[in-house]
This record gives structure tokens, C-alpha cells and sequence, in this order.
């Protein structure tokens, strides 16, 4: 179901920026699964981080994307969960998930076109961006941990219903891609290319 | 990580995507660029926030640590985060995982004592006042038996402590690891700039005004604030160029690529200034105020001198053609009584030629021809045209053309490297880097190559090299007699060649050195010939590891010490990589975890001298009471530092009585203080440099004046083929390079869980090149060194971002063999291969530096 957001929180990621650091994709682990620092998910073989990184093999242009929950407005993983778990937050949004209601069936694991999602070792509750310590660091005022921690600016995070902010400025003045939109997911995640 | 993993995003798709790439130039970074702001919004929030310096590489960005006030710091509250507004603002995936390190499942806890054959890695854990009572025995027989000199210390980062230690004993034997990093580059600045600007930090590109950067080698993986520079300046349109066999993770951001040849990077820089001078692009105005092209050489490659020609002539002014009066002028530099450059000397009024040939009638009434040293210059490029060079790099002629021309039409800049021991004949390409910017008069200009300031931080010691006067940040001075370091009895120029100190602990030449310390710093990583380490380890006499975890040096030594972790330890010191003169502060954040019993590395050094020698301990103001560790803590460590910012703090008040209470604020409250911003058009401009004749050497005198270096070395640089290892000749034949990545890739990363993910193990190879050894994606091959037949194994990476003929890895990532460390869920640590398994361990010969690459045989395993 698609809501009418007072906010339209989205994502922007900037391939002509990104030198493949990792910072951001460390940094997701330190903030938001502080108690998953020595795990490796077993269906990424990767940290414990919502972020992943693909690279591709291009002859004329090597290319490297980082992806993650692409907040979509039409999320395949809301749509798919049978207990009404997965919802768009009405005032920014941003997928997100009821725990309450949550079985840990993995539906949306499967269901998420992007492949950024995976489950707690422990509570099995299916993970993705954002996590519960980017949700902090945004009610206090901040930006995710991601977008902070890019040497280069190669994030951006923002309400795309106010010209004013600088993903509404990248997003307008860039040449930017929303990744598999044929597959009407509606993402929130904006790639400059 | 293969391609596209999981993602249904097609080829495609993201083809038609790039197709769009570099569109977004102009953007700026604006309001959206993270600020200081965002860790005022994380105090409101209840968070305390601690200035630290990251220690996971040796770049020192600045970072903060942040915790829960009130609660104890520990590795799950203690959040890591940018200090956004410092000069070398902080943050890359080895900085990210900086909490992995502190409670490691491997740190190692407690003194570890040899209880097996050296290699075997096996110890037994004792107490520290065990372990320091036998080490200073042991030292002790040793200087009792081969002096003081024949023990050596050797660090990575943290050479200025060992040097703390060393002096105090009496040894000037400590070499660091300087020839497989930064050597040809600080060797290349010492002979073009002289020192204080041989230093790798104190001469960097200005990033953040450049209009197009030539990386030649390098990919500013290590200082994010550099990095960070460069993408401000590309956003508003600067373009960057990647010179290397690979193409780095930065040449992905928008950059563009130039595989090239290993080891021709001089042969590739020769022929851009060849076409810079046939296009006549080059800067003729600066080149002949400023630099030694205008200098009159005889045949033999000597310049004329005023004592040659004119009766009581002064020796150290220089002969030029005056283009204005059509007559000889002498050009030099003023000095004072000490021998410092002050000003600059002799016609200062002269227009001295570039292109002049004549003669000149020596005192002795001889006459011989001479020529500028730029007429010399000429003469070298104009064996290196673009077609000539193209057949040696692998550059297609018109792409040299290309990048020469862009590279003075838009007055690039040309990074001078940091990390540059690759193929054994680096200082030449070093030196044609700097050169580079010299040609387009692109020195210490906004957007040029500048000199960047020191803050005046105190050193932990000093040694002066003529009078043998040691000087110590604990206010103490003494003298030692023996002074010259044993590296440079062999490689007389070199600034830490470790390699000859294996040679004195195999063959007792020209001394032998029986006892060895590593201050934090993998030796198996850094240095090449694994197996001659491995043979030279086993005949020391006393072996003594400090570290923080278990490098695979620990399973040779007879002690391992283990070390505090930088998270734990206060530091002041100043901010290398910016163009910003600044002094940051690294405050304590944790004490060591439950457990681990790990000591400041001055510490138990000192405790082992005050044990063998307490009067040395004594001379060195090492008190007796610092024997507690909890006493050295709250006493020596805070008097260190302050004497370290005192000295800082002092400079500054000469140019304003308020500036220590300004910087003391300004340290407090964000951490760093800067205490001059960069001013540009000084250094050389205004003030000559402590060059021979005070100018920009692009024709270096410091060969030539030195009688012993004369014949061995070149004013100006030359393409030298490979000498450190065999070129690769047959089909499965490959050069296999090895370089540095952002994401981990440094002797502490190595071990990080982080970077089992983010980190790479693999061996790359070319499409082509996999296909016609029938390797996959994936599939696990075996390679073999030409040189000496050492085998490993790695898995292929088949991929377009090296050349063909040509395999890549990445250095301090890869191939732990150690047994210390041996634990299965760290298995990952020894997957793929050390390219200095294959190494022969040449040395350049005078400047002493080494190669990181090597040749191999490689076939499917």
C-alpha cells in the first residue's frame, strides 16, 4: 500500500564520488548492530551491516554501487508480509518494521528485488536500513550513520518534499538512476551516475 | 566479491547508466556535507565526545570518540565518528573499525615468553617483572659481547619511541621500514627540496584547489582528509588521473584510468616532460629564477662555480648565462653562521637563460664548453618521446601526448607519493613527479605542489648527528658516541633500509647485530624475502615483540610484550597530510579490556634499560618510581606530552602572546588547533631552500658534490629497467604488483573483522589473461616466483581493472602464516599470498630503496 508521506525520506548515493572505503558499511555495523560485531551472515557471507557492496566488471568502466534498503513506496516486502509487519512510517515514509507483529517468516527477505535484507542470528527478525541506531541518531537530529561517515560526500539523505534539502538540490541538479524501477518498486534510493 | 552478487540489476542497465557518468560536476558539496554540528547534536543527546588521532593506519586522521556519559566506555557504547571540520578529518573502513581492535579475541593480554623452537610459535605467559628482569639480562650480554650498536630496534609508526629507547642505550641502529614505503620519495624531495621538505607530509598537493591531479602510483587511500580535498575540488570539476597497472578504488570515482607497464613510471613522466618541452608549455620563467635549469655544467655534469672562474670566487655561487647583459652571473644563497639558507645571493638582478651554450675560461686559464642544465634536461626527454615511451609503458603515444597537454594547458599538479616502493627503480620516477609540477611552475601555488608548515611539536628525542647530543622530551640531554645508523654504511642516502640489518644479523657485516625489538610494526608484511627474514630471525641472540596483536613476527621472538592500543593512550602531535599547520590531541578513551594487560611501548622499554642500565635510565630522566605503571600513567606520560605542546605552544606565543591560550581552547573543545593557515608563494618564492644553491634541484648538485655519490648517481633522472626481480617473459609469466586499498590493508586492519568483508585476499587477473589459462572467476590458483620458486595460493579474481600480463593484490591484507594468531575464525587472515614471499629483496643501490612488486608463474592449482 502506498501512503501520502508528509515526508519523503530517501537515500542518494553518488558513484562518481564513492572510492570504495567502507566506511559507511562498517559504520552501519558499529551503530546499528553493536551486538553482531564479530558475525557473518550466512546468506551474504558478509558483516553484519545493511549495506552491500557490488562491483561491476565493465570493460570500458569498471563500476562499483553500494545498495541498501531502497525505501521503496511500492516495497515489494510490505506487500508480501501476511501479518501486516512491514508498513511505510506515514510521516517520512521510510519502511519500516512493526516487530510486534513480526513471525520471522522471512517473506520480506525473499521478497526485497535488492537483496539488502537479512535476518538477526538471534531474534530472527529480518534487518535492513535503517537500523535502530540510525533511528536514533535521526530523532536527535542527525544524519544516518552512512551519510556521516563518507570522507568524500558521496551520500545524502533528506526529505525530497522540500526543495530545500541538499538530496532535493543533488537529486534536481544531478544525473541520477533508481535502480530496477521497472520492477515498480518505487525507490527511495537515488544513484548518481 | 563477484559481480553484480544477488542484485538483479542488469549489465545492461548499469551500462546505460554509466553511459551518463561525469555529468554531475558542480555540484558542490553544500549544506549536506556532515559538520561539526552533527556531533553537537550527538552531545545534546547525552554523549560525551573525546578528541582521538587514528592509529589503524599510519595517516593520523582525526576521529571522535563518543560515549554515553556516565557509563563506562566499552566496545559496544564507545561509538567511533568523523571529527568533520579537523585538517585531517577522519573516517575510512580501517578508522570504522577501530573499536574491532581494542577487544580483539586475539589481543594478545599478557608477556609471552619462547617455549618452543624459534618459528614454532609456541610461548608460555608470564608477569611483566619476569619478563623485563630476563630481557635486560640478555640485553645486557649482548652490548657486554657487540656494543650497544649491535642491538636494533625497528617500528612502523612509532620509530620516535624506539629512537626514546635506542639513544638512551646508546645504539643509533634504529631503521624503520622506509624502503619498502616511502624512501625513493623522501630521497627524490631531499634531493630536489632538501629537508625540512624530504618529508613525505611536508610537501603534498593542494587537493582542494587543484584543477587536474596526476597520481603516478599512488591512490590516496590512507589521509581521508586528502581524499576528502580531492572530491570538494572534483565537484567543481577538477579532474583526477590514475597512472598504475590496476585501476584503484578511486580511479572509480569518476577518475580516469592509465594502465601502464610496471616499473616504467619514470620512462612514462620523462616522456610527458618531453612533450611539455618540445610544446614549449613549460614555465620558463620559473624554471630560471627558481630552479637549477639555468645552471652552467661543463661536460662532465659539474656546474661552474664563482671560484672556478674569478679569483677568491665564493664556491657555493653558481654560474649562469644573463640573458638581459649578455654575461656570466653567479646565483646562490645566502647563509648564516650555522649554514641555514637565508636569503637568496650573488645577481639577483640577472635573467639567467635557459638554453645558453658557450665557454667559460677557468681561473687556471683553460677554457671549456658549457651548457645550461636545462640543455641537459632536453637532451635526457628527447630520448622519451610519447612513441618511445609508449613502447616501454604500454601507454599509447597519444594518450601521453594527451595528458601532457592537459597537464599544462590546465597547470596540473602531480602528487609526489607516499607509499612508493614498487619495483626497486622508484627514486627517478619519484623525482620526475616532482619535477613535473617544477616544468608548469606549479609549486607551493593554490592548486599546485605546496610545502606545508610544522607546528613546532617537540620531539620524544633527538640526535644530532655531528656532535652525538641526545635530547629527550623529559628535559634531559647526554651524548653518544656511535651515531651513524648501520642501513646507511651501505646505502649511504637511504632514511631506514632494514635490509642491512638483516645482513649484519646473517653475515656479521659490517657488524653484527645480535638483539632485535619490533615496536608495532609486522616485519612480514613490510619486508621482502620472507625466507632471508625468517633465516636472519633465527640467529638473533635476543628477539623482543611489541604489539598489540600477533603479528607473525611473534613466532620468532623470545619475548612478545604486549602493547596498549591507541584508544588507550594519550598522544599531541602534529597533523601530517593537510596544507593547514596544525597540532591535534589524542585523549584516552579506555583503559585496557578486562584481562589484557597491555603496556605503553616507551614503558617497557625504559623499564628494560632502567633494569640493564639504570644509570642510562637515569641520564634519560627515567625515574625509578615509574617502574608502576599506574605511576609512569599519571606522571611521565602527561609530562611527555606537555613538553611535546610546550615546545609547540612556545613558537606560537613568538607571533602572539594569546595564541597558547587559543590553541590550549581549541585543543580542549574539537581536538586540533590550527596555528597558521596556509600561505602561499613563500617557501622558494620569498626564502631559498637548504638546496646547495637554495633553488628547486631539478638538476640535482647533491650527487655531484658529494665525491662518493658522483659516479653513482644522476643529476637527473633516467628510466632504469627492473633490476629487483625478473621480468615476466612466458604466457603464464605475470608481474604481480601489490598495492594499498582504503577499506583495510595496514598491519592492525589485517586482523579486523571488518575486513574479512570489506577487505581483499583475492589475486587478480585480466580477462584475457583468464581465459587463456582457462582460470575462473573464483577458482583457486597457484603462483610461483620466478626469482626463487616460493609457491602460494590465492583465489582469482578475473577482472578489468588490472592490465593484461600483469596480477594485482594488495599489500597487508593477505597470506597470515603465523601460529600465534592461528585461530579458525580468523582463518580468513591467511588466504591468498605476500607478494614478499617472491621477492628477492633488491635494494636501489645508494638510495637503498626496495620493491613491493615481483614476477611469477602462474597456473591453475
Amino acid at each position: 500500500m502506498t501512503v501520502e508521506a508528509k515526508k519523503r525520506l530517501a537515500h542518494l548515493f553518488d558513484t562518481t564520488k564513492c572510492f570504495g572505503c567502507g566506511a559507511c558499511t562498517v559504520a552501519c555495523t558499529a551503530t546499528n548492530s553493536p551486538d553482531l560485531m564479530l558475525y557473518e551472515d550466512p546468506g551474504w557471507h558478509s558483516l553484519a551491516t545493511n549495506i552491500r557492496r557490488v562491483e561491476f566488471n565493465l570493460r570500458d568502466r569498471p563500476g562499483l554501487l553500494l545498495v541498501q534498503c531502497q525505501h521503496c513506496e511500492s516495497a515489494p516486502c510490505v506487500k508480501t508480509c501476511p501479518f501486516g509487519a512491514m508498513y511505510n512510517d506515514a510521516a517520512t515514509g521510510l519502511v519500516k518494521l512493526d516487530e510486534r507483529r513480526c513471525i520471522g517468516c522471512s517473506y520480506c527477505v525473499a521478497a526485497c528485488p535488492y537483496n539488502v535484507r537479512w535476518k538477526h542470528p538471534k531474534t530472527g527478525l529480518p534487518m535492513k536500513c535503517m537500523g535502530k541506531g540510525c533511528e536514533q541518531l535521526l530523532a536527535v537530529g542527525q544524519l544516518p550513520a552512512c551519510v556521516q561517515a563518507c570522507p568524500v560526500g558521496a551520500r545524502a539523505f533528506g526529505d525530497l518534499n522540500d526543495p530545500g534539502t541538499e538530496i532535493s538540490r543533488r537529486v534536481r541538479n544531478g544525473r541520477t538512476v533508481r535502480l530496477l524501477e521497472a520492477k515498480g518498486t518505487k525507490p527511495n534510493y537515488f544513484v548518481v551516475v | 566479491m563477484k559481480s553484480g552478487q544477488g542484485l538483479e540489476l542488469t549489465r545492461r542497465e548499469f551500462v546505460t547508466a554509466g553511459a551518463a557518468v561525469a555529468a554531475s560536476a558542480g555540484l558542490g558539496l553544500g549544506a549536506g556535507w556532515p559538520t561539526q554540528a552533527q556531533v553537537k547534536a550527538l552531545e545534546d543527546a547525552g554523549y560525551e565526545k573525546k578528541p582521538v588521532t587514528c592509529f589503524v593506519c599510519g595517516a593520523g586522521c582525526g576521529l571522535y570518540a563518543m560515549h554515553p556519559k556516565g557509563a563506562t566506555p566499552g566496545e559496544r557504547n564507545v561509538l567511533i565518528v568523523p571529527n568533520h571540520d579537523h585538517p585531517q578529518r577522519g573516517y575510512c573502513g580501517r578508522g570504522a573499525s577501530a573499536m574491532w581492535y581494542w577487544n580483539h579475541p586475539l589481543r594478545l593480554k599478557k608477556p609471552l615468553k619462547r617455549a618452543g623452537e624459534r618459528g614454532e610459535g609456541k610461548f608460555t605467559e608470564i608477569e611483566w617483572g619476569q619478563a623485563l628482569d630476563e630481557i635486560a639480562a640478555r640485553l645486557k650480554t649482548v652490548v657486554e659481547k657487540h656494543g650497544e650498536k649491535g642491538v636494533a630496534l625497528t617500528s612502523h609508526d612509532l620509530t620516535s619511541i624506539a629512537q626514546f629507547f635506542g639513544y638512551a642505550l646508546g645504539t643509533p641502529n634504529i631503521v624503520n621500514h622506509a624502503a619498502t614505503c616511502q624512501t625513493a620519495g623522501t630521497i627524490s624531495r631531499r634531493w630536489i627540496f632538501a629537508p625540512p621538505y624530504d618529508t613525505n607530509f611536508r610537501v603534498d598537493p593542494d587537493y582542494e584547489n587543484a584543477r587536474y591531479v596526476l597520481f603516478i602510483g599512488r591512490t590516496l587511500q590512507a589521509s581521508m582528509g586528502a581524499q576528502s580535498r580531492l572530491a570538494q575540488a572534483k565537484s567543481r570539476g577538477a579532474r583526477a588521473v590514475y597512472v598504475d597497472p590496476r585501476m584503484p578504488e578511486a580511479a572509480m570515482a569518476d577518475g580516469e584510468w592509465v594502465p601502464i607497464v610496471p616499473g616504467t613510471d619514470t620512462a612514462f613522466a620523462l616522456a610527458l616532460a618531453q612533450v611539455i618541452l618540445a610544446d614549449k608549455s613549460y614555465d620558463a620563467e620559473f624554471l630560471a629564477k627558481y630552479t637549477t635549469l639555468p645552471l652552467l655544467i661543463t661536460a662532465d655534469g659539474m656546474p661552474v662555480t664563482q671560484a672556478q672562474i674569478r679569483p677568491k670566487g665564493d664556491a657555493t655561487l653558481y654560474a649562469v648565462w644573463d640573458g638581459k647583459r649578455s654575461a656570466m652571473a653567479f646565483v646562490g644563497a645566502k647563509r648564516d653562521e650555522e649554514g641555514k639558507a637565508i636569503d637568496y645571493f650573488g645577481d639577483l638582478d640577472a635573467e639567467p637563460a635557459l638554453d645558453y651554450t658557450g665557454q667559460v675560461k677557468l681561473l687556471d686559464g683553460t677554457v671549456v664548453p658549457v651548457s645550461t642544465a636545462f640543455n641537459a634536461l632536453v637532451a635526457r626527454c628527447a630520448e622519451y618521446t610519447p612513441a618511445a615511451a609508449a613502447e616501454l609503458t604500454g601507454v599509447p603515444a597519444a594518450t601521453i601526448t594527451r595528458i601532457a597537454r592537459e597537464f599544462a594547458s590546465l597547470k596540473g599538479v602531480c602528487d609526489d607519493s607516499w607509499y612508493n616502493a614498487r619495483n626497486g627503480n622508484d627514486f627517478d620516477a619519484c623525482r620526475m613527479m616532482v619535477i613535473l609540477n617544477a616544468l608548469v611552475g606549479n609549486i607551493d601555488k593554490p592548486g599546485g605542489l605546496c610545502f606545508t608548515g610544522s607546528a613546532g611539536v617537540g620531539s620524544l628525542v633527538s640526535l644530532q648527528g655531528k656532535t652525538g647530543e641526545v635530547k629527550n622530551a623529559l628535559g634531559k640531554s647526554w651524548t653518544i658516541t656511535e651515531t651513524k645508523r648501520i642501513d646507511t654504511v651501505t646505502y649511504p642516502e637511504s632514511n631506514g633500509t632494514f635490509d642491512a640489518v638483516y645482513t649484519a644479523m646473517l653475515e656479521g657485516k659490517p657488524y653484527p647485530v645480535r638483539a632485535l625489538f619490533t615496536v608495532g610494526t609486522t616485519l612480514f608484511y613490510r619486508d621482502a624475502n620472507t625466507e632471508r627474514v625468517k633465516k636472519a630471525l633465527k640467529t638473533l641472540d635476543l628477539l623482543v615483540v611489541q604489539d598489540i596483536l600477533p603479528q607473525e613476527v611473534c613466532d620468532y621472538a623470545d619475548y612478545v610484550l604486549p602493547a596498549s592500543y591507541f584508544l588507550e593512550r594519550p598522544e599531541v602531535a602534529g597533523v601530517k597530510w593537510t596544507l593547514q599547520t596544525a597540532i591535534q590531541t589524542s585523549e584516552p578513551v579506555l583503559r585496557a579490556p578486562a584481562g589484557c594487560q597491555g603496556r605503553d611501548d616507551a614503558w617497557m622499554l625504559m623499564e628494560v634499560l632502567r633494569r640493564a642500565y639504570p644509570d642510562r635510565a637515569e641520564r634519560a630522566g627515567w625515574l625509578p618510581e615509574y617502574a608502576d605503571y599506574e605511576k609512569y600513567r599519571s606522571q611521565a606520560a602527561p609530562v611527555i606530552e606537555q613538553a611535546r605542546l610546550s615546545a609547540a605552544l612556545k613558537r606560537a606565543a613568538e607571533k602572539d602572546p594569546d595564541a597558547p591560550e587559543k590553541i590550549r581552547k581549541a585543543l580542549h573543545t574539537q581536538g586540533y588547533a590550527i596555528v597558521a593557515k596556509k600561505k602561499y608563494r613563500n617557501t622558494l618564492w620569498t626564502k631559498p631552500l637548504e638546496t646547495a644553491s637554495g633553488r628547486m634541484e631539478v638538476y640535482a648538485l647533491r650527487g655531484l658534490l658529494n665525491e662518493k655519490l658522483r659516479a653513482k648517481t644522476d643529476p637527473l633522472p633516467k628510466f632504469t629497467p627492473i633490476r629487483a626481480y625478473r621480468v615476466p617473459m612466458g604466457p603464464n609469466e605475470f608481474y604481480l604488483v601489490s598495492g594499498k586499498n582504503p577499506a583495510n590493508g595496514s598491519g592492525t586492519a589485517v586482523f579486523g573483522w571488518p575486513g574479512k568483508f570489506v577487505g581483499d585476499r583475492s589475486v587478480w587477473i585480466h580477462p584475457a589473461d583468464a581465459e587463456r589459462l582457462r582460470v575462473a572467476d573464483g577458482q583457486m590458483i597457484e603462483i610461483e616466483g620466478l626469482d626463487n620458486g616460493v609457491k602460494g595460493q590465492a583465489r582469482a579474481k578475473v577482472t578489468q581493472r588490472v592490465r593484461p600480463g600483469v596480477l594485482f593484490t594488495y599489500g597487508f591484507s593477505a597470506g597470515y602464516r603465523g601460529r600465534l594468531g592461528a585461530d579458525p575464525r580468523f582463518a580468513f587472515m591467511s588466504e591468498g599470498v605476500n607478494t614478499h614471499w617472491f621477492a628477492t629483496g633488491y635494494a636501489e643501490p645508494v638510495i637503498g630503496n626496495m620493491a613491493n612488486n615481483v614476477s611469477v608463474r602462474v597456473s591453475a592449482a
